[in-house]
């Protein structure tokens, strides 16, 4: 039973507002508790949080999501609609037949799916859904309902028997003249319709018309816009088929943001043009219009009127196509009533058959090579270059990996040439999803020159893929970023869809073939190319880990990357990734056997990758200098990427700070594979304090806590900061802030206290120091009380208890903590430093393994000093250094008793161990 | 004879006492019951090399088995005992999460990442320690709530049982779960 007001009235709300009916509990929430605002939003959060469905709470129970959504969906609509059953599913919603009980009529709800819905928030699709719920027209199929019921997004439309055009099309063919101009002019009526009420459309299309008693109807209006502009649906009764973006006009597709109307209007070209002859138009070029006579090259008896208005609606310039829709409606009501007999004839002009071939074989080389500007000369092609992911034009996200694996599997095909210098992936990959980013937010920018600024590349390749039929089509283009013109492209590349790696690899191979030709070289086969790109499925597994180890759920990551490699054994870039996941997670072991794993599958590993290898070798044997020599080719090769980072680490653990400063000051904080991750403020802390840059080194740890509240390292960082330059009432206004936190793991005031107390001491405000150390003790002590067998409050306070002098107490808590658990040399070490004290002869630490021998030596070294030997102390202390440890930025300070021997003459220690002067004055 | 370990034996004895309200039955029980679980969990974890999971109410029943000895306990006391397996399976969880976590400075635990981890650095994928410290906070305000939770989710009592152990109504213990578990929603999942 608590005491606490504040509490109880928060449990009776809560439970008062749930016997009242759902609708019911926002009103009375809000008089019954009208005078604490904060409180009634939290009751709300709560009332909110009640309807989750899934949480971890409930994660001892399988569920079958389906079921749970479908009975979600029907509770929650209950008193409106009656859910029979599912109809479909696509990407974005899952759709449901329903009967709506005050009409009695049959309705199709469609339901976001939760994370399309999370992504648009439940405002902005009230608001879209109310655009365009305004349209009342005959041709409009309206929406009748829509709103928010549990946390999900859904609206309603009748359900109207009959087939959409797409079914109509695939089913039978082309329509009959008369019906098609029909249809076409329906359509065109509602367009101008929504049009001149300031909607548009944005996903016309075959999928999104009905057909029916040959009426047309127009659907799903204003809510494609929603919807990622790659992905719509369609339904059908037994499935989805996917959209295609044929309909989507060429400023749609890169997201101009000028985007209008007339975007609606090509995609009524395009549907006009299949509708007609049972085709898609060819894809736009960048110059000039498609060919004009290639409607009336299937369908003999269309009026030549109607070719060229299809002609210019399929303009790739907007300005080129009818102005509006009433246009297009006045120019078929021009027709009359169209006759089915033939008009005569026309041949097509002789120019315009050349057009024609021309268009369509202006892709393949050798054409390129005579119209084109000349290619650069042997040696003046720009480098480095950077291959960027392929852009999916092809409407269906599923393929988003085959884009992404195209960038990757051309950058290794460029690289195992040995003729130029390339960016490796990570960092193009990274480059590729910030401009997608830029896009997005409509920010105009020239791709070409913000790939140079993000990756240096000169010379970048990107390209693209559509969906034709069953068929992947693949283009490529390579341009010069540093005189900003294209090079050259690559013909298209038909592959099917369901298993594109051989076109990828097609296509790999002529890129270089291209660049052996610029370079005029032979391509030098440095090795056996064994490589082929992964499976679909293990590269989607393989993308589910990378996301997962750059959220830092490493156990996570390390699943997903197994995985991968399971699905596709020769996948070995995969088993790389696990390697480093399961290092991160401790288990030297383990990532010892998928080493090994991986050296017997070493020749399908890259240049970089094979870098990154040595640097876990040398890292599994406890060899810092071989570690730090590997992560420095590693990060030549790709400066902006992780390499770059751990080489950072690397050095902090040998003794270099000046080189991880270097390091981290070439990667910045917001480049590349740096964007977004907190430990890069971490790392930049230590080794600033390591140079003794202590003004920055606070900024930096204020940096850190400001980007990430949540991350309690920042306030230890910042305490040590201060402490440095002995700002005691600082760091007690950060531990006064801290103390309304709630608490977290492994970080606590006590811990914090300990810290700045040693730091203290270290740099020479020794009362200061003792006094936080007191502090510390106390209060870790009153937390052992309560909580007794805390692992974290028991290491702290031995660490606090050995620098104050306390070796007894210091020592049980060690020798319980090593008990408890035995494969943690940290425990074993601080035991035997404190027998030492107490003036026992100190066992051997154990068992260690080659990863461990830089701390191994750091506890030999600091024993030494404790039984006199300062010279032997100091030959070990370097040895430590070279092998590596990465405690080694903490150690001048948590050692700083071993170390007070050292106090008049530092220089023969290694610079880390350091403590800096203590300055006269106690600036605060 | 008293050099042998009997742990049924020992168990039993304590719980009777537990049931007879002897607090420091629970204390003695508590360190047995927290080294079984450890001990089923990293057999479990073996077992499962791919799926890193534990199913908490599984290994309680495991470790029931193991520590009550084979022949059938009067249902009271099983339940007893699985009250305090609850919070003992709630620090093997929590403590294997943070095991794996590196969090504390020093080599033992930078050395084994590659982005070096500070005091205080956390891994914010584990949902069980996000769990753990939202659970610990609810309790410094509701201690029932915290323990309906644990015995629920660590152990798998059903509210019936639950209420007996804690003297309350069935119905009182469904309405603390949901209370509860919006609180704990509410704090685990925020939304925007």
């Amino acid at each position: 039973m608590t005491a606490d007001p504040r509490w109880n009235r928060l449990s009776n709300l809560f439970d008062q507002a749930l016997e009242l009916p759902e609708e019911a509990r926002a009103n009375w929430l809000e008089s019954a508790c009208a005078d604490d605002p904060a409180l009634r939003a939290e009751v709300f959060a709560m009332l909110k949080a009640h309807q989750l469905r899934q949480g971890i709470l409930e994660s001892d129970v399988i569920t079958d999501t389906r079921a749970v959504l479908q009975e979600t969906v029907s509770e929650a609509l209950a008193d409106r609609y009656d859910v029979e059953r599912l109809l479909g599913e696509g990407g974005m919603a899952s759709v449901f037949l329903a009967h709506e009980k005050k009409h009695g009529r049959r309705v199709v709800i469609k339901v976001l799916k939760p994370q399309i819905a999370a992504r648009y928030g439940v405002d902005r699709f009230l608001r879209e859904v109310r655009i365009a719920a305004r349209l009342a027209h005959p041709h409009i199929l309206g929406l009748i309902d829509s709103g928010e019921a549990r946390g999900l997004l859904y609206y309603v439309m009748p359900y109207v028997e009959g087939e959409t055009l797409r079914q109509r099309l695939d089913r039978a063919g082309p329509l009959p003249i008369r019906d098609a101009l029909s249809l076409l002019r329906d359509l065109a009526d509602a367009l101008a319709h929504a049009h001149r009420a300031g909607v548009v459309h944005r996903d016309l299309k075959p999928g999104n018309v009905l057909w029916v008693g040959n009426h047309a109807f127009l659907m799903d209006f204003g809510i494609a816009k929603l919807v990622d502009e790659q992905d719509s649906m369609e339904l059908t009764d037994h499935g989805f088929a996917v959209g295609t973006p044929a309909y989507m006009p060429p400023e749609q597709r890169v997201s101009d943001p000028s985007l209008d109307h007339r975007a609606d209007l090509y995609a009524w070209g395009t549907l006009a043009h299949e509708t007609l002859t049972g085709r898609l138009p060819l894809p736009p070029e960048k110059a000039g219009e498609v060919d004009t006579g290639g409607v009336r090259a299937h369908r003999l008896e269309l009026p030549e009127s109607v070719a060229r208005l299809v002609a210019r609606c399929l303009a790739t310039e907007p300005s080129r196509r009818p102005a509006n829709a009433e246009e297009i409606v006045a120019a078929l009501d021009a027709l009359g009533a169209p006759t089915t007999s033939a008009t005569p004839r026309r041949s097509f002009s002789r120019l315009a058959l050349l057009a024609i071939v021309v268009v369509v074989s202006l892709g393949s080389f050798a054409v390129w090579r005579a119209t084109r500007p000349p290619p650069p000369s042997a040696g003046s092609l720009p480098t480095p270059i950077t291959v960027l992911g392929f852009t999916n034009e092809t409407g269906d996200p599923s393929l988003d990996p085959w884009g992404r694996m195209a960038g990757d599997w051309l950058t290794q095909g460029l690289q195992a040439t040995g003729l130029v210098p390339v960016v490796p992936w990570p960092t193009a990959l990274q480059a590729s999803q910030l401009l997608q980013t830029q896009r997005e937010a409509g920010r105009g920018v020239n791709p070409v020159s913000f790939l140079r600024e993000e990756t240096g590349a000169g010379t970048v390749v990107t390209g693209s893929y559509y969906l034709l039929g069953d068929s992947l089509q693949f283009r490529l283009e390579v341009a010069d970023a540093v005189r900003g013109r294209v090079l050259g492209t690559i013909a298209p590349i038909m592959t099917s869809r369901a298993a594109p790696q051989a076109g990828i690899e097609a296509m790999r191979d002529r890129l270089m073939g291209m660049i052996a030709l610029w370079t005029e070289d032979q391509i030098t086969h440095a090795h056996q190319l064994e490589q082929r790109p992964p499976t679909f499925e293990a590269y989607q597994i393989f993308e589910g880990g990378a996301e997962r180890f750059r959220n830092q759920d490493y156990a996570g990551a390390m699943t997903e990357y197994r995985r991968a490699f399971l699905a596709d054994t020769e996948f070995v870039g995969a088993l790389l990734s696990a390697g480093i996941a399961s290092w991160n997670l401790g288990d030297a072991k383990l990532t010892d056997s998928i080493v090994r794993e991986i050296h017997l599958r070493e020749s399908k590993l890259g240049d970089y990758q094979r870098l990154r290898l040595e640097s876990l070798d040398a890292l599994l044997a406890g060899d810092g200098e071989a570690e730090v020599i590997a992560l420095r080719k590693a990060s030549a090769e790709a400066p902006g990427s992780m390499a770059t980072y751990n080489l950072a680490v690397a050095s902090l653990s040998t003794d270099r700070p000046q080189e991880a400063l270097a390091a981290l000051e070439t990667l910045g904080p917001e480049r590349g594979d740096m964007r977004g991750w907190s430990s890069y403020w971490t790392q930049l802390t230590h080794a600033l304090h390591l140079v003794g840059d202590h003004e920055r080194e606070l900024k930096a740890a204020r940096e850190l806590r400001s980007r990430y509240p949540d991350r309690r390292v920042g306030l230890t960082l910042e305490v040590r900061a201060l402490a440095a330059e002995g700002r005691a009432a600082a760091i007690d206004s950060v531990l006064f802030a801290a103390r309304a936190l709630p608490p977290a793991t492994y970080w606590s005031q006590g811990a914090a206290m300990v810290v700045a107390g040693e730091e203290l001491a270290t740099h020479g405000w020794t009362e200061a120091g003792t006094q936080y150390l007191l502090r510390g003790k106390s209060w870790l002590e009153g937390q052992l009380r309560v909580q007794p067998g805390d692992e974290s409050h028991l290491y702290w306070l031995g660490s606090a208890l050995y620098d104050l002098g306390e070796w007894a107490r210091s020592r049980r808590i060690f020798d319980s903590l090593s008990v408890q658990d035995p494969d943690r040399l940290q425990y074993r070490g601080l035991a035997a430093l404190a027998r030492a004290r107490t003036g026992s002869v100190p066992d051997t630490l154990g068992r260690v393994s080659p990863a461990e021998r830089g701390e191994y030596t750091m506890f030999r070294a600091r024993l030494a000093a404790i039984s006199g030997d300062y010279t032997g102390a100091l030959a070990l202390f370097g040895e430590a250094s070279r092998l590596g440890l990465r405690g080694l930025p903490w150690i001048h300070s948590s050692a700083y008793r071993d170390l007070v021997a050292y106090r008049d003459d530092r220089r023969a220690l290694p610079v880390s161990l350091r403590p800096a002067q203590a300055s006269a004055a106690k600036p605060n | 004879m008293s050099e042998d370990s009997n742990p049924a034996g020992e168990v039993t004895g304590l719980l009777q006492r537990l049931r007879t309200g002897d607090e420091k039955a629970a204390d003695q029980l508590f360190p047995l019951v927290y080294d079984e679980l450890r001990r089923a969990a990293q057999r479990a974890l073996r077992r499962e090399r791919e799926d890193h999971t534990l199913r908490p109410t599984e290994l309680v029943h495991e470790a029931w088995f193991k520590l009550a000895g084979p022949t059938p306990e009067p249902l009271h006391n099983r339940a007893h005992f699985l009250g305090v397996a609850a919070r003992a399976m709630r620090q093997v969880l929590v403590d294997h999460a943070r095991r794996r976590n590196a969090g504390k400075r020093g080599g033992a635990f930078y050395h084994t990442t590659i982005d070096g981890l500070a005091p205080g650095e956390e891994m914010p994928s584990d949902e069980i320690l996000a769990l753990d410290d939202a659970l610990t906070r609810l309790g410094e305000q509701a201690p029932r709530l915290q323990t309906v939770v644990e015995f629920r989710y660590f152990s798998g009592l059903t509210d019936g049982e639950i209420g007996e152990l804690l003297g309350v109504s069935e119905r009182t213990v469904h309405r603390d779960w949901l209370k509860a578990r919006a609180w704990l929603y509410k704090e685990l999942y925020p939304s925007k």
